[in-house]
């Protein structure tokens, strides 16, 4: 298990296409499980386009990213180098 | 039987009628044993409705552009959300309850979830689970769900009202019209209908209760009425009208390539009215002399967020390539009003036509307003740009539109950008005034586009939409043939030129009053134009310009209507 706290740089928050293109990102591995934790009693699955724009998250808030399964570091690195290059969130 | 409604786009249709009507969906309580065959017939539902959404994407890619078939992505993306499976999977293990009770729960779950966000945004997100949730529903429950894009016979589409999504999903080839129970001339229907040049009758209120599926209908689009189970008589009648309106057609298409001119050698300017880039084929195929309006706003309705920059660059660009030489205005943002952008997060007004909207809107948001200018100044290298601002008031407004363009200018130098030093920069006419005082206007501006639409709801103080005063809506009235004239004068005075792209422009009865006032250039939907170059080539000038300084001296709507009509009979 792994995880990497980042902050959203998108002005319209985590909703519309950043969400989506997050969204899609995660839900190209199969293998793992990505996650994004809000706190210990708020973790969701990323892969989960209704509930990641359910949370409604705005531009400057953070959360961790989490990723379980084969290659963690690898697919974790990935999706976020991806999501900062779309400018949507950046690694804190 | 005879229905009748408002007509909304020209051309005869004489076809089956296809009613589009959304289907009730009812989902039972009963309780099931097989789970396993409850939670194949989910997936199985799911499967399928990709497979459409698939379809319904790569087609409206196709028929409009990749923009549009955004929509589709996201729902796309709705119907595979893993965690709705989870709780539908839930629901029938562990509930017992049959898989489309089950899917119709949980996306009742996530609607309310959304529709009680405070975001406007997030509330129509909403509206798109319902959509993909009507769609696993009635393939779970065996109904057929109508998708507009997968009608493959020619048909004239029955329906109460069709949404921009709708219409957006039509193939020309087999539609072949539509009537709907509301809507007006200007309607997003209205104009779609237009765009795809296929006959449209609007507001009839009640044709979806008086046809049947698959009946015969004509449809009239230039009258504004429909037959429905029409005699030998009245088809005959019809494929004779059709015949005179092709032969007219034809006689039109000899005027394409040729520039304006009247008898007497008067030259004018015809040029076309549109809202996106996929209208030019059909702008240019009609001869058209330029865009006299492009109405930007289709760019940020019916997609899920602000266009970008380079989105809003791309399209630009597009336009000006394709027309080449061409003169092409483009209009800045004008929404606000009866146009609506969901994701704007706009507050409600009582008097939206009186408030924040279009240039007032833009002036507030300047990121806004700097993302669309950025995207004209770096497209302005692609064509003869002219850049126009609507619903301006004073002078002060357009002085800080126009500095506020500058400072973007000085912005893209800066970054190294390459910046066309001919584009041009004017304004709408639609609000009184500024006819009033075109004069002063017209030392600062490098042109005056006449939206007589709103210039005459805003001087007769009437709605148009409204039944009860749409009388009131008077195009022929002689206060505002003396507003055109003001703003004519006044830009000539200065070495400018005055336009107009409202439909008064495209008005037989009203074009050849304008063209006696002076007007330089007049902007119509594309259909219209060989009509009018036509009817210009058999005008001499001197005359209309003798009947038009008549008109102004007269008292009423009906006295210059009928003078003008009795002058263009001889």
């Amino acid at each position: 298990m792994i995880e990497k706290l980042v902050k959203i740089i998108d002005p319209i928050g985590l909703h519309a296409r950043p969400a989506s293109i997050l969204v899609a990102t995660a839900s190209k591995y199969a293998e793992n499980n990505v996650e994004i934790v809000i706190n210990e009693n708020k973790i969701v699955d990323a892969k989960s386009i209704l509930v990641v724009m359910g949370l409604a998250l705005e531009a400057e808030q953070e959360f961790k990213i989490r990723v379980n399964g084969n290659n963690s570091k690898k697919v974790i690195n990935e999706i976020v180098s991806f999501l900062e290059e779309k400018n949507i969130l950046i690694t804190v | 039987m005879k229905i009748i409604g408002i007509p909304a786009s020209n051309g005869i249709s004489i076809s089956k009628v296809y009613k589009y009507v959304k289907n009730e969906l009812v989902v039972s309580d009963k309780l099931i044993d097989d789970v396993d065959s409850e939670l194949t017939k989910l997936s199985k539902a799911i499967e399928k409705t990709v497979m459409s959404l698939r379809e319904i994407r790569d087609i409206t890619a196709k028929n409009i552009d990749e923009d549009h078939a955004l929509i589709f992505d996201a729902h796309l993306q709705i119907a595979t959300d893993p965690e709705f499976k989870r709780q539908c999977k839930e629901l029938i293990v562990n509930q017992k309850e049959n898989a489309a009770k089950a899917y119709r729960d949980v996306s009742l779950g996530f609607i309310s979830l959304f529709e009680a966000m405070e975001n406007q945004y997030m509330k129509e997100r909403a509206e798109d689970i319902k959509d993909v949730s009507e769609r696993v529903l009635s393939y779970l429950l065996g109904v057929t769900l109508k998708d507009l894009s997968l009608i493959n016979e020619e048909v004239i589409i029955v329906a109460n009202d069709l949404t921009p999504s709708d219409t957006i999903q039509l193939n020309k080839k087999y539609i072949k019209g539509f009537i709907t129970n509301v809507g007006g001339k200007t309607s997003h229907t209205a104009i779609m209908a237009r765009s795809l040049e296929i006959p449209a009758v609007v507001g009839t209120y009640d044709v979806l209760d008086k046809v049947k599926n698959g009946e015969l209908m004509i449809l009239d689009g230039n009258e504004g009425l429909a037959i429905t189970l029409p005699t030998n008589d009245e088809i005959t009648r019809h494929l004779l009208k059709i015949e005179e309106l092709k032969i007219i057609k034809d006689n039109n298409s000899k005027f394409k390539d040729k520039k304006t001119t009247t008898k007497d050698k008067k030259e004018v300017e015809l040029v076309a009215n549109i809202g996106s880039t996929s209208d030019i084929d059909s702008v240019l195929s009609n001869g058209a002399e330029g865009i006299g309006l492009y109405r930007t706003e289709f760019l940020y309705m019916n997609v899920n967020d602000y266009p970008t920059e380079e989105a809003q660059f791309q399209a630009y660009r597009k336009a000006l390539e394709m027309m080449e030489e061409k003169k092409v205005i483009i209009r800045t943002l004008d929404i606000g009003g009866d146009k609506q952008l969901p994701y704007m997060g706009m507050e409600e007004e009582l008097n939206p036509f009186l408030g924040h909207r279009a240039l007032r809107l833009c002036l507030e948001k300047k990121d806004l307003f700097k993302t669309q200018l950025r995207a004209l100044l770096r497209a302005s290298c692609y064509g003869d740009l002219h850049i126009m601002f609507p619903m301006v008031a004073t002078l002060n407004e357009f002085r800080e539109a126009k500095d506020f363009l500058l400072e973007c200018e000085s912005e893209l130098l800066t970054e190294g950008v390459k910046i066309s030093k001919n584009y041009k920069v004017g304004i709408m006419v639609e609000i009184p005034a500024v006819a009033i005082l075109a004069d002063k206007f017209a030392k600062e501006v490098d042109f005056f586009s006449i939206g007589t639409n709103d210039l005459i709801q805003y001087s007769l103080a009437a709605d148009r939409m409204n039944q009860k005063v749409a009388y009131l809506y008077q195009p022929y009235n002689p206060a505002i043939l003396r507003m055109v004239k003001m703003v004519i004068d006044a830009s000539h005075k200065e070495g400018k030129w005055t336009g107009m792209c409202g439909e008064m422009a495209g008005d037989l009865i009203a074009a050849p009053i304008l063209l006696g006032l002076g007007l330089d250039e007049f902007s119509m939907s594309a259909t219209s134009i060989l009509e009018v170059r036509h009817l210009f080539s058999k005008l001499n000038f001197q005359d209309m310009k003798k009947m038009a300084i008549k008109t102004l001296d007269m008292s009423t709507n009906q006295e210059v209507k009928s003078f003008v009509l009795k002058i263009l009979h001889k």
